[in-house]
């Protein structure tokens, strides 16, 4: 369950507070990082007129600059995604989002799927600020989310603009940070969303905070409470926080790379052994931008030590880097011809930390940049082939990011591994218990030992034991020996039996009580076509008493008549 | 034949044999717990942890010592403002602050079970404790004290593994401060 919060405010600002800005964006993102999110946006909000400029500039932080805000961030990262059920090495990520405010029908026109602005961004909301504008934006509008502002509502939600909205899919977003400022604006909220909330009944709704501060900022299962308040279940207040976050991801990342339904075929060279794990690897919601995926934090914990170390024989081409804060630089890769992405100037190839914690002290002591390994993903085989297109090599980055973690790669192939042996045993096994019955069907030859098999291949399973069948099925022939005299009955096929059953009902004096029932279910088996049997011989026996007391009276009278 | 009918007999008569042992278990167990608790008081255990001023940097001194009464205090106001006086009424029937730890800034909240979602969106609303703004985050909910213990002790050690990260030096008042506060975690009761 991967948590998401898609509003962590941008402002694009005149020099003069920028590094504030700047700052409590950072702050913000690590601390989203630190409470177990997995995917953090960054929105910026635009009124009025889009124009040219308006193209995403937002600055992705990377790992150094997260980690010297806090450079023990990783050991309180893992503390909460193992209390939220988060796998630890998950990449932490992170977006870019537009909202545009419109207030006029006009000025929305430009939300089309045709603008390259938009384009730019990985994520588009709308905030409409009139009743038309919310018509159009459920209806008609290229956006994402639609991000109404509920702490001063000026227009009405209407059932049928919504549904129809939920139906183009289209999310509705629900911020929380005004919750937390203060009373006034705190019954506002409540009272405009709770509407919104009755009439989606959860579905395509996104929690997220619009926090102007670290200190409006809350942890995954305090929003889904707080969402409970406005009417939410539980559970569909964490699903508004992780699935449908996820899924409006995926869409919009879907739309940005792609236009409408195209779908995109890629040259793959023929030389790579390991195409089906490269596959595996491809990231549904990965962005990719520059430092989009940390892959990070996968550091201090001895386990995940022991991870990378395995994995290093297996990628073969481990290199240590030095990860300069002060530029973004091309991460140079020491066997350069084995990577394509050295010529890309943006490949921001990000980097788990290094594992010892000895290591990590000595960084913090220093202040130093990282000591990072590059782990450099198997796909790299294959891009030698591969055409040198902007849109491929931005292919190669999302793979080269190295998108599914390393532990989790090395846990994937001894998963499988292990999966191969018990089924071998399985098979094994079948095979084995197959054997004595089929052996034993051609000795007896005999229904009964159908019914045995039937028995106990319900009741114990494959594992069929051999012993009780090849005694039952002595069993059969002693008797029969005893009442005809026949030397040769077990191997009788199945027809003649109830032929011979027959004649022992005739036979009066000798009748053994084993030979009665016998008859007994030999008419049985006669009238019910000797298949389709689910009840075994013994149960038989027991739940049909009526026929052989009547057979047993039959016989008296048959007798009586006799003599 | 004999042996069939013996050998599926049999099964059954294990079958049987092990639903009355453990019918029998269970029904022994049941009274042996009830002895101890008294069942009819359902809760809910919250382990929280607390970031005091988080704007500021880390390695700075707490301006605030976090105790029962303060975090009390602070958010039995949360649910007066939010809630009101019947909702502060009724939350105030099982509602207490079991453990806090100063250090590790750990605590240990008791609700009622009908109570307990109000209680916990007022303490998510809660921006202050005295002079100083907190931010409360739910570690763990479970609905009884053995479980909320075994889940603060794991907490309680973690953050400090983190704090030993964080402040570098070790110093052997803190380990028994620790191994203090673990006890402590340790004869809690409902």
């Amino acid at each position: 369950m991967a948590f998401f919060d898609l509003n962590i405010p941008y402002t694009e600002s005149p020099n003069q507070t920028s590094t504030n800005n700047k700052s409590t964006r950072l702050k913000l993102a690590v601390k989203a990082m630190e409470l177990g999110y997995t995917g953090v946006a960054y929105n910026r909000t635009i009124t009025g007129v889009m124009s040219k400029d308006d193209h995403c500039s937002i600055f992705l932080f990377p790992l150094s600059s997260v980690l010297k805000l806090s450079p023990s961030i990783s050991s309180a990262v893992n503390l909460h995604r193992r209390l939220l059920n988060v796998p630890t090495t998950a990449p932490f990520r992170q977006y870019t989002r537009l909202t545009f405010v419109v207030d006029s029908e006009a000025k929305g026109s430009c939300l089309n799927s045709g603008n390259p602005v938009i384009k730019s961004y990985d994520i588009v909301a709308v905030r409409p600020l009139s009743q038309d504008v919310f018509d159009k934006a459920c209806k008609s509008y290229e956006v994402d989310i639609i991000a109404i502002d509920f702490s001063a509502n000026r227009f009405q939600l209407r059932q049928p603009l919504i549904k129809a909205a939920i139906e183009r899919g289209v999310y509705f977003e629900i911020t929380y940070s005004g919750l937390l400022v203060d009373a006034p604006l705190r019954r506002q909220i409540i009272s405009n969303a709770k509407l919104l909330v009755d009439w989606t009944r959860g579905k395509n709704v996104i929690f997220s905070s619009a926090a102007a501060s670290v200190t409006e900022f809350r942890g995954p299962y305090d929003v889904a409470n707080l969402a409970c308040l406005l009417g939410f279940s539980m559970e569909r207040a964490k699903a508004s926080l992780s699935k449908t976050c996820r899924s409006l991801l995926e869409n919009s990342l879907r739309k940005k790379k792609f236009y409408k339904e195209a779908i995109r075929v890629e040259l793959i060279s023929s030389t790579e052994d390991d195409s089906m794990d490269d596959w595996l690897k491809w990231d549904p919601i990965s962005s990719d931008e520059v430092n989009g995926n940390l892959e990070t934090l996968a550091g201090v914990e001895t386990s995940e030590t022991c991870a990378m170390i395995i994995e290093e024989p297996e990628q073969q081409n481990l290199s240590l880097k030095v990860y300069d804060d002060t530029h973004e630089e091309n991460v140079i890769d020491e066997k350069e011809g084995e990577n394509m992405c050295s010529d890309d100037p943006n490949s921001g190839i990000l980097i788990p930390i290094d594992d010892n914690p000895s290591n990590l002290q000595c960084e913090e002591a220093n202040n130093l940049s990282l000591n990072a390994c590059l782990v450099p993903p198997m796909t790299e085989s294959n891009e030698a082939g591969l055409p040198e297109e902007v849109l491929e090599q931005h292919m190669i980055d999302t793979k080269d990011v190295a998108v599914i973690p390393v532990s989790s790669c090395l846990a994937s192939s001894g998963v499988s591994l292990n999966e191969d042996l018990p089924e071998e045993q399985m098979s094994d096994a079948k095979d084995v218990a197959v054997t004595p019955v089929s052996s034993c069907l051609a000795i007896s030859g005999v229904s009964l030992g159908q019914d045995i098999l039937e028995e106990h291949m319900s009741v114990i399973g494959e594992n069929v034991s051999t012993a009780p069948i090849s005694e039952l099925a002595t069993l059969r022939p002693l008797d029969e020996m005893q009442i005809n005299g026949c030397d040769s009955v077990v191997h009788e096929p199945l027809d003649d039996l109830p032929m011979e059953v027959n004649v022992e009902v005739k036979d009066d004096s000798h009748m053994n009580h084993f030979s009665a029932q016998e008859s007994s279910s030999g008419r049985v088996r006669r009238k019910h076509g000797g298949s389709g049997r689910s009840m075994s011989f013994p149960f038989r026996r027991w739940l049909k008493p009526s026929h052989s007391k009547k057979t047993l009276k039959e016989r008296r009278n048959s007798t009586i008549r006799k003599l | 034949m004999f042996l069939s009918i013996s050998f599926y007999g049999f099964q059954k008569i294990c079958y049987k044999f092990t639903r009355v042992v453990v019918s029998l278990r269970s029904k022994l167990w049941c009274t042996k717990n009830r002895g101890i608790k008294m069942v009819g008081f359902k809760n809910r255990y919250m382990v929280m942890e607390v970031f005091i001023d988080p704007n500021k940097d880390i390695s700075k001194d707490d301006p605030i010592i976090l105790s029962q009464h303060n975090i009390s205090k602070a958010i039995k106001d949360s649910i007066l403002v939010n809630f009101g006086e019947c909702g502060l009424a009724s939350s105030l029937v099982s509602f207490q602050v079991k453990y806090v730890n100063h250090i590790t800034k750990v605590c240990i909240i008791r609700a009622s079970r009908d109570e307990h979602q109000k209680v916990w969106a007022a303490i998510t609303m809660v921006r202050s404790v005295g002079n100083c703004p907190v931010v409360f985050n739910l570690l763990d909910l479970s609905g009884n004290i053995r479980a909320c213990k075994s889940a603060a002790l794991n907490c309680e050690e973690m953050k400090f593994e983190h704090l030993k990260i964080v402040s570098g030096a070790l110093q052997t008042e803190d380990i028994n401060k620790h191994m203090h506060n673990l006890e402590r975690i340790k004869m809690l009761e409902h």
